[in-house]
Protein backbone atom coordinates (compact mmCIF):
# COMPACT_ATOMS: atom_id res chain seq x y z
CA UNK A 1 0.00 0.00 0.00
CA UNK A 2 1.31 3.43 -0.77
CA UNK A 3 1.72 6.11 1.88
CA UNK A 4 -1.16 8.45 2.66
CA UNK A 5 -0.71 11.81 0.97
CA UNK A 6 -1.17 14.77 3.30
CA UNK A 7 -1.89 18.40 2.49
CA UNK A 8 0.23 21.25 3.86
CA UNK A 9 -2.16 21.38 6.82
CA UNK A 10 -1.45 17.72 7.50
CA UNK A 11 -4.94 16.57 6.44
CA UNK A 12 -5.00 13.23 4.57
CA UNK A 13 -6.00 13.76 0.95
CA UNK A 14 -7.80 11.48 -1.46
CA UNK A 15 -5.19 9.66 -3.50
CA UNK A 16 -4.97 10.80 -7.09
CA UNK A 17 -4.66 8.52 -10.09
CA UNK A 18 -0.95 7.84 -10.59
CA UNK A 19 0.21 8.59 -14.12
CA UNK A 20 1.84 5.18 -14.45
CA UNK A 21 -1.66 3.68 -14.54
CA UNK A 22 -2.75 5.67 -17.57
CA UNK A 23 -0.89 3.58 -20.12
CA UNK A 24 -2.38 0.81 -22.32
CA UNK A 25 -4.57 3.18 -24.30
CA UNK A 26 -4.84 0.81 -27.27
CA UNK A 27 -5.63 -2.21 -25.10
CA UNK A 28 -8.23 -0.27 -23.12
CA UNK A 29 -9.90 1.07 -26.26
CA UNK A 30 -10.12 -2.43 -27.75
CA UNK A 31 -11.54 -3.82 -24.52
CA UNK A 32 -14.04 -0.96 -24.21
CA UNK A 33 -15.36 -1.62 -27.71
CA UNK A 34 -15.84 -5.34 -27.02
CA UNK A 35 -17.53 -4.71 -23.69
CA UNK A 36 -19.85 -2.00 -25.03
CA UNK A 37 -21.14 -4.40 -27.67
CA UNK A 38 -21.81 -7.12 -25.11
CA UNK A 39 -23.54 -4.72 -22.73
CA UNK A 40 -25.71 -3.27 -25.49
CA UNK A 41 -26.73 -6.74 -26.66
CA UNK A 42 -27.62 -7.78 -23.11
CA UNK A 43 -29.41 -4.63 -22.03
CA UNK A 44 -30.43 -2.52 -25.02
CA UNK A 45 -31.39 -5.24 -27.52
CA UNK A 46 -28.29 -4.35 -29.54
CA UNK A 47 -26.65 -6.60 -32.12
CA UNK A 48 -24.61 -9.36 -30.42
CA UNK A 49 -20.81 -9.19 -30.72
CA UNK A 50 -19.57 -11.39 -33.56
CA UNK A 51 -17.29 -13.31 -31.23
CA UNK A 52 -20.01 -14.47 -28.83
CA UNK A 53 -22.59 -17.11 -29.63
CA UNK A 54 -26.03 -15.54 -29.97
CA UNK A 55 -27.73 -18.31 -27.98
CA UNK A 56 -25.33 -17.67 -25.11
CA UNK A 57 -26.17 -13.96 -25.20
CA UNK A 58 -29.87 -14.79 -25.01
CA UNK A 59 -29.29 -17.15 -22.08
CA UNK A 60 -27.28 -14.50 -20.24
CA UNK A 61 -29.86 -11.79 -20.91
CA UNK A 62 -32.63 -14.08 -19.72
CA UNK A 63 -30.65 -14.99 -16.59
CA UNK A 64 -30.05 -11.30 -15.86
CA UNK A 65 -33.74 -10.61 -16.24
CA UNK A 66 -34.72 -13.37 -13.82
CA UNK A 67 -32.12 -12.10 -11.34
CA UNK A 68 -33.58 -8.58 -11.48
CA UNK A 69 -37.10 -9.95 -11.23
CA UNK A 70 -36.20 -11.98 -8.11
CA UNK A 71 -34.55 -8.96 -6.57
CA UNK A 72 -37.53 -6.67 -7.16
CA UNK A 73 -40.13 -9.23 -6.12
CA UNK A 74 -38.30 -9.70 -2.81
CA UNK A 75 -39.03 -6.07 -2.02
CA UNK A 76 -42.45 -5.98 -3.70
CA UNK A 77 -43.87 -9.53 -3.35
CA UNK A 78 -47.26 -8.61 -4.83
CA UNK A 79 -45.67 -7.75 -8.16
CA UNK A 80 -44.26 -11.28 -8.50
CA UNK A 81 -47.79 -12.60 -9.10
CA UNK A 82 -48.08 -10.55 -12.25
CA UNK A 83 -47.24 -12.94 -15.10
CA UNK A 84 -46.37 -10.09 -17.43
CA UNK A 85 -43.90 -8.73 -14.90
CA UNK A 86 -40.68 -10.11 -16.45
CA UNK A 87 -41.60 -8.77 -19.86
CA UNK A 88 -42.31 -5.34 -18.39
CA UNK A 89 -38.90 -5.27 -16.69
CA UNK A 90 -37.24 -6.30 -19.94
CA UNK A 91 -38.97 -3.47 -21.82
CA UNK A 92 -38.08 -1.00 -19.08
CA UNK A 93 -34.39 -1.96 -18.95
CA UNK A 94 -34.11 -1.83 -22.74
CA UNK A 95 -35.78 1.58 -22.84
CA UNK A 96 -33.48 3.05 -20.19
CA UNK A 97 -30.38 1.46 -21.75
CA UNK A 98 -31.27 2.75 -25.23
CA UNK A 99 -31.78 6.24 -23.81
CA UNK A 100 -28.35 6.08 -22.17
CA UNK A 101 -26.72 4.98 -25.41
CA UNK A 102 -28.56 7.57 -27.48
CA UNK A 103 -30.18 10.36 -25.42
CA UNK A 104 -31.63 11.92 -28.58
CA UNK A 105 -33.61 8.80 -29.54
CA UNK A 106 -37.39 9.03 -29.11
CA UNK A 107 -38.98 6.47 -26.82
CA UNK B 1 -4.49 -35.19 10.02
CA UNK B 2 -4.10 -32.37 12.49
CA UNK B 3 -6.83 -30.04 13.68
CA UNK B 4 -5.10 -27.08 12.07
CA UNK B 5 -5.36 -28.81 8.67
CA UNK B 6 -9.14 -28.66 8.76
CA UNK B 7 -10.32 -25.65 6.79
CA UNK B 8 -12.09 -22.89 8.65
CA UNK B 9 -15.81 -23.00 7.89
CA UNK B 10 -17.70 -19.84 6.97
CA UNK B 11 -20.79 -18.49 5.25
CA UNK B 12 -21.93 -15.45 3.33
CA UNK B 13 -23.68 -13.31 5.91
CA UNK B 14 -27.16 -12.23 4.83
CA UNK B 15 -29.82 -10.64 7.09
CA UNK B 16 -32.23 -13.48 6.27
CA UNK B 17 -29.72 -16.02 7.63
CA UNK B 18 -28.60 -14.00 10.67
CA UNK B 19 -30.32 -16.13 13.31
CA UNK B 20 -29.20 -19.47 11.86
CA UNK B 21 -25.65 -18.19 11.52
CA UNK B 22 -25.53 -16.87 15.06
CA UNK B 23 -26.74 -20.20 16.46
CA UNK B 24 -24.05 -22.17 14.70
CA UNK B 25 -20.99 -22.36 16.97
CA UNK B 26 -18.39 -23.81 14.59
CA UNK B 27 -18.29 -20.97 12.07
CA UNK B 28 -15.03 -19.06 12.05
CA UNK B 29 -15.68 -16.43 9.42
CA UNK B 30 -18.37 -14.66 7.46
CA UNK B 31 -18.21 -12.80 4.19
CA UNK B 32 -20.27 -9.68 3.56
CA UNK B 33 -21.15 -8.06 0.24
CA UNK B 34 -19.29 -4.76 0.54
CA UNK B 35 -21.75 -2.81 -1.59
CA UNK B 36 -24.61 -3.66 0.79
CA UNK B 37 -23.09 -2.14 3.93
CA UNK B 38 -21.38 0.98 5.15
CA UNK B 39 -19.38 1.31 8.36
CA UNK B 40 -21.93 3.87 9.58
CA UNK B 41 -24.80 1.36 9.39
CA UNK B 42 -23.79 -2.14 10.28
CA UNK B 43 -26.35 -4.69 11.48
CA UNK B 44 -26.19 -5.70 15.14
CA UNK B 45 -26.12 -9.49 14.51
CA UNK B 46 -23.07 -9.05 12.28
CA UNK B 47 -21.32 -6.92 14.91
CA UNK B 48 -22.07 -9.59 17.53
CA UNK B 49 -20.39 -12.22 15.35
CA UNK B 50 -17.38 -9.97 14.96
CA UNK B 51 -17.23 -9.39 18.71
CA UNK B 52 -17.45 -13.17 19.17
CA UNK B 53 -14.19 -13.42 17.24
CA UNK B 54 -15.39 -14.36 13.76
CA UNK B 55 -13.36 -12.95 10.89
CA UNK B 56 -15.38 -10.70 8.57
CA UNK B 57 -14.31 -10.55 4.92
CA UNK B 58 -15.62 -7.68 2.74
CA UNK B 59 -16.43 -9.06 -0.71
CA UNK B 60 -16.83 -6.63 -3.59
CA UNK B 61 -19.09 -7.19 -6.58
CA UNK B 62 -18.77 -3.90 -8.46
CA UNK B 63 -15.11 -2.89 -8.78
CA UNK B 64 -15.20 -4.07 -12.40
CA UNK B 65 -11.55 -5.11 -12.31
CA UNK B 66 -11.80 -6.24 -15.91
CA UNK B 67 -13.32 -2.98 -17.13
CA UNK B 68 -11.68 -0.74 -19.70
CA UNK B 69 -11.34 2.06 -17.17
CA UNK B 70 -9.42 2.11 -13.90
CA UNK B 71 -11.58 1.03 -10.93
CA UNK B 72 -13.43 3.71 -9.03
CA UNK B 73 -11.60 5.05 -5.96
CA UNK B 74 -14.88 5.48 -4.06
CA UNK B 75 -15.56 1.75 -4.32
CA UNK B 76 -12.01 0.99 -3.17
CA UNK B 77 -12.52 3.38 -0.25
CA UNK B 78 -15.60 1.46 0.88
CA UNK B 79 -13.64 -1.79 0.89
CA UNK B 80 -10.92 -0.09 2.90
CA UNK B 81 -13.40 1.28 5.43
CA UNK B 82 -15.04 -2.11 5.99
CA UNK B 83 -11.68 -3.90 6.19
CA UNK B 84 -10.49 -1.37 8.78
CA UNK B 85 -13.70 -1.63 10.80
CA UNK B 86 -13.50 -5.42 10.98
CA UNK B 87 -9.73 -5.71 10.96
CA UNK B 88 -10.16 -8.03 7.97
CA UNK B 89 -7.10 -9.95 6.77
CA UNK B 90 -8.04 -9.26 3.14
CA UNK B 91 -10.88 -8.24 0.82
CA UNK B 92 -12.01 -10.07 -2.31
CA UNK B 93 -13.35 -9.23 -5.77
CA UNK B 94 -14.05 -10.91 -9.10
CA UNK B 95 -12.06 -11.25 -12.28
CA UNK B 96 -14.87 -9.72 -14.30
CA UNK B 97 -16.29 -6.55 -15.73
CA UNK B 98 -19.59 -5.05 -14.66
CA UNK B 99 -19.96 -1.83 -16.64
CA UNK B 100 -18.82 -0.04 -19.75
CA UNK B 101 -18.59 3.65 -20.55
CA UNK B 102 -22.36 4.06 -20.55
CA UNK B 103 -24.14 0.92 -19.40
CA UNK B 104 -23.89 -0.82 -16.03
CA UNK B 105 -25.17 -4.40 -16.09
CA UNK B 106 -25.08 -4.84 -12.31
CA UNK B 107 -23.78 -8.31 -13.11
CA UNK B 108 -20.38 -10.01 -13.30
CA UNK B 109 -19.51 -10.54 -16.97
CA UNK B 110 -16.55 -12.37 -18.51
CA UNK B 111 -13.53 -10.46 -19.78
CA UNK B 112 -12.19 -11.57 -23.19
CA UNK B 113 -9.36 -13.98 -22.39
CA UNK B 114 -6.77 -12.22 -24.55
CA UNK B 115 -3.20 -11.12 -23.76
CA UNK B 116 -4.35 -7.56 -24.31
CA UNK B 117 -7.16 -7.86 -21.72
CA UNK B 118 -4.79 -9.52 -19.24
CA UNK B 119 -2.56 -6.42 -19.42
CA UNK B 120 -5.52 -4.18 -18.57
CA UNK B 121 -6.67 -6.47 -15.76
CA UNK B 122 -3.18 -6.58 -14.28
CA UNK B 123 -2.93 -2.80 -14.35
CA UNK B 124 -6.41 -2.35 -12.82
CA UNK B 125 -5.68 -4.86 -10.07
CA UNK B 126 -2.29 -3.26 -9.37
CA UNK B 127 -4.06 0.10 -9.12
CA UNK B 128 -6.49 -1.32 -6.54
CA UNK B 129 -3.70 -2.96 -4.58
CA UNK B 130 -1.87 0.35 -4.35
CA UNK B 131 -4.92 1.93 -2.76
CA UNK B 132 -6.08 -0.94 -0.59
CA UNK B 133 -4.87 -1.31 2.98
CA UNK B 134 -5.18 -5.11 2.89
CA UNK B 135 -4.49 -7.73 0.20
CA UNK B 136 -6.99 -8.17 -2.64
CA UNK B 137 -8.06 -11.78 -3.26
CA UNK B 138 -9.37 -12.60 -6.76
CA UNK B 139 -12.32 -14.83 -7.64
CA UNK B 140 -13.14 -16.79 -10.81
CA UNK B 141 -16.67 -16.07 -12.07
CA UNK B 142 -19.43 -18.15 -13.66
CA UNK B 143 -20.37 -17.09 -17.19
CA UNK B 144 -23.06 -18.25 -19.57
CA UNK B 145 -21.62 -16.42 -22.57
CA UNK B 146 -18.01 -16.78 -23.60
CA UNK B 147 -15.69 -15.04 -26.06
CA UNK B 148 -14.74 -17.10 -29.11
CA UNK B 149 -11.53 -15.11 -29.70
CA UNK B 150 -9.90 -16.37 -26.49
CA UNK B 151 -6.12 -16.75 -26.63
CA UNK B 152 -6.02 -18.42 -23.21
CA UNK B 153 -8.16 -21.03 -21.55
CA UNK B 154 -9.72 -20.04 -18.25
CA UNK B 155 -7.07 -21.73 -16.10
CA UNK B 156 -4.26 -20.01 -18.02
CA UNK B 157 -6.09 -16.69 -17.84
CA UNK B 158 -6.64 -16.87 -14.08
CA UNK B 159 -3.13 -18.17 -13.42
CA UNK B 160 -1.47 -15.39 -15.43
CA UNK B 161 -3.42 -12.73 -13.56
CA UNK B 162 -2.67 -14.26 -10.14
CA UNK B 163 1.04 -14.57 -10.90
CA UNK B 164 1.42 -11.17 -12.58
CA UNK B 165 -0.28 -9.37 -9.69
CA UNK B 166 1.12 -11.67 -6.98
CA UNK B 167 -2.44 -12.21 -5.70
CA UNK B 168 -4.17 -14.91 -3.72
CA UNK B 169 -7.27 -16.59 -5.14
CA UNK B 170 -10.84 -17.06 -4.04
CA UNK B 171 -11.62 -20.31 -5.82
CA UNK B 172 -15.35 -20.59 -6.49
CA UNK B 173 -15.95 -24.29 -7.09
CA UNK B 174 -19.59 -23.77 -8.04
CA UNK B 175 -18.51 -21.30 -10.73
CA UNK B 176 -15.90 -23.75 -11.93
CA UNK B 177 -18.44 -26.57 -12.08
CA UNK B 178 -20.94 -24.34 -13.92
CA UNK B 179 -18.39 -23.22 -16.51
CA UNK B 180 -17.01 -26.71 -17.06
CA UNK B 181 -20.53 -28.02 -17.71
CA UNK B 182 -21.74 -25.11 -19.85
CA UNK B 183 -18.53 -24.73 -21.85
CA UNK B 184 -17.45 -28.33 -21.92
CA UNK B 185 -14.09 -28.51 -20.19
CA UNK B 186 -12.62 -30.68 -17.44
CA UNK B 187 -12.83 -28.98 -14.02
CA UNK B 188 -10.17 -31.27 -12.57
CA UNK B 189 -7.76 -30.27 -15.34
CA UNK B 190 -8.49 -26.67 -14.35
CA UNK B 191 -7.57 -27.44 -10.72
CA UNK B 192 -4.35 -29.08 -11.85
CA UNK B 193 -3.40 -26.06 -13.92
CA UNK B 194 -3.96 -23.16 -11.49
CA UNK B 195 -1.52 -22.24 -8.68
CA UNK B 196 -3.39 -23.84 -5.78
CA UNK B 197 -0.75 -22.59 -3.36
CA UNK B 198 -2.33 -19.18 -3.96
CA UNK B 199 -5.74 -20.35 -2.73
CA UNK B 200 -6.94 -18.09 0.12
CA UNK B 201 -10.46 -19.48 0.42
CA UNK B 202 -13.19 -21.33 -1.42
CA UNK B 203 -16.81 -20.57 -2.32
CA UNK B 204 -19.44 -23.30 -2.49
CA UNK B 205 -22.95 -22.56 -3.76
CA UNK B 206 -26.00 -24.12 -5.33
CA UNK B 207 -27.61 -23.73 -8.71
CA UNK B 208 -30.12 -25.23 -11.09
CA UNK B 209 -30.41 -26.61 -14.61
CA UNK B 210 -32.49 -24.42 -16.92
CA UNK B 211 -32.90 -24.99 -20.67
CA UNK B 212 -29.88 -27.28 -20.79
CA UNK B 213 -27.55 -24.89 -19.00
CA UNK B 214 -26.43 -24.90 -15.38
CA UNK B 215 -27.21 -21.60 -13.64
CA UNK B 216 -25.19 -20.63 -10.58
CA UNK B 217 -28.14 -19.08 -8.73
CA UNK B 218 -27.05 -19.24 -5.06
CA UNK B 219 -30.74 -19.95 -4.53
CA UNK B 220 -30.79 -23.74 -4.81
CA UNK B 221 -29.14 -26.64 -2.96
CA UNK B 222 -25.46 -27.38 -3.58
CA UNK B 223 -25.35 -30.15 -6.22
CA UNK B 224 -23.43 -33.39 -5.74
CA UNK B 225 -21.04 -32.42 -8.55
CA UNK B 226 -19.79 -29.45 -6.52
CA UNK B 227 -19.25 -31.65 -3.44
CA UNK B 228 -17.31 -34.12 -5.58
CA UNK B 229 -15.17 -31.30 -6.91
CA UNK B 230 -14.53 -30.15 -3.36
CA UNK B 231 -13.33 -33.61 -2.35
CA UNK B 232 -11.09 -33.66 -5.43
CA UNK B 233 -9.70 -30.24 -4.55
CA UNK B 234 -8.91 -31.45 -1.02
CA UNK B 235 -7.06 -34.39 -2.56
CA UNK B 236 -4.80 -31.87 -4.32
CA UNK B 237 -4.64 -29.24 -1.63
CA UNK B 238 -6.84 -28.47 1.32
CA UNK B 239 -8.10 -24.86 1.28
CA UNK B 240 -7.41 -22.80 4.42
CA UNK B 241 -10.98 -21.52 4.51
CA UNK B 242 -14.21 -22.55 2.83
CA UNK B 243 -17.69 -21.06 2.85
CA UNK B 244 -21.26 -21.49 1.67
CA UNK B 245 -23.04 -18.81 -0.34
CA UNK B 246 -26.81 -18.53 -0.27
CA UNK B 247 -28.39 -15.37 -1.64
CA UNK B 248 -32.02 -16.19 -2.30
CA UNK B 249 -34.85 -18.68 -1.57
CA UNK B 250 -33.39 -18.92 1.91
CA UNK B 251 -33.86 -22.37 3.44
CA UNK B 252 -34.83 -23.24 6.99
CA UNK B 253 -32.00 -23.47 9.51
CA UNK B 254 -31.81 -27.27 9.45
CA UNK B 255 -31.38 -27.33 5.67
CA UNK B 256 -28.72 -24.65 5.88
CA UNK B 257 -26.94 -26.63 8.62
CA UNK B 258 -27.04 -29.77 6.48
CA UNK B 259 -25.34 -27.86 3.67
CA UNK B 260 -22.66 -26.59 6.06
CA UNK B 261 -22.23 -30.07 7.54
CA UNK B 262 -21.75 -31.52 4.06
CA UNK B 263 -18.94 -29.03 3.41
CA UNK B 264 -17.40 -29.83 6.78
CA UNK B 265 -17.59 -33.56 6.00
CA UNK B 266 -16.08 -33.23 2.52
CA UNK B 267 -13.15 -31.15 3.75
CA UNK B 268 -12.47 -33.40 6.76
CA UNK B 269 -11.66 -36.45 4.65
CA UNK B 270 -8.04 -37.58 4.64
CA UNK B 271 -6.31 -36.34 1.48
CA UNK B 272 -4.94 -38.85 -1.05
CA UNK B 273 -1.30 -38.04 -0.36
CA UNK B 274 -1.77 -38.86 3.35
CA UNK B 275 -3.41 -42.24 2.80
Amino acid sequence: MRETVKSKAGVPMEPTTPSRFTTLETERAELAAQQELLLASLMAQGKPPADIDEAQIKATASSLLRKRARCISRHLPAIANDRTYCGKIKEYVALIAQKIIDPTASS
Amino acid sequence: MFAHDIPKLGIGWRPELAVAIERRSDLEFVEIVAENWSVQELPEPLLRLHNRGLTVIPHGVSLSLGGARLPDLKRIKRLNELASRFNSPFVSEHIAFVRGQRLDSGHLLPVPRTRSAVKVLVENISFCKEHLKVPLVLENIAYLCDWKNSELDEAEFVSEILEATDSMMLLDLANLMANSFNHNFDPVAFLKKIPLQRMAYVHIAGGVMHNGLYHDTHAHPVPTEVHKLLVKLCDFRRPPMIMLERDDSFPQAEILNEELDAIRFATSQVPMEAR
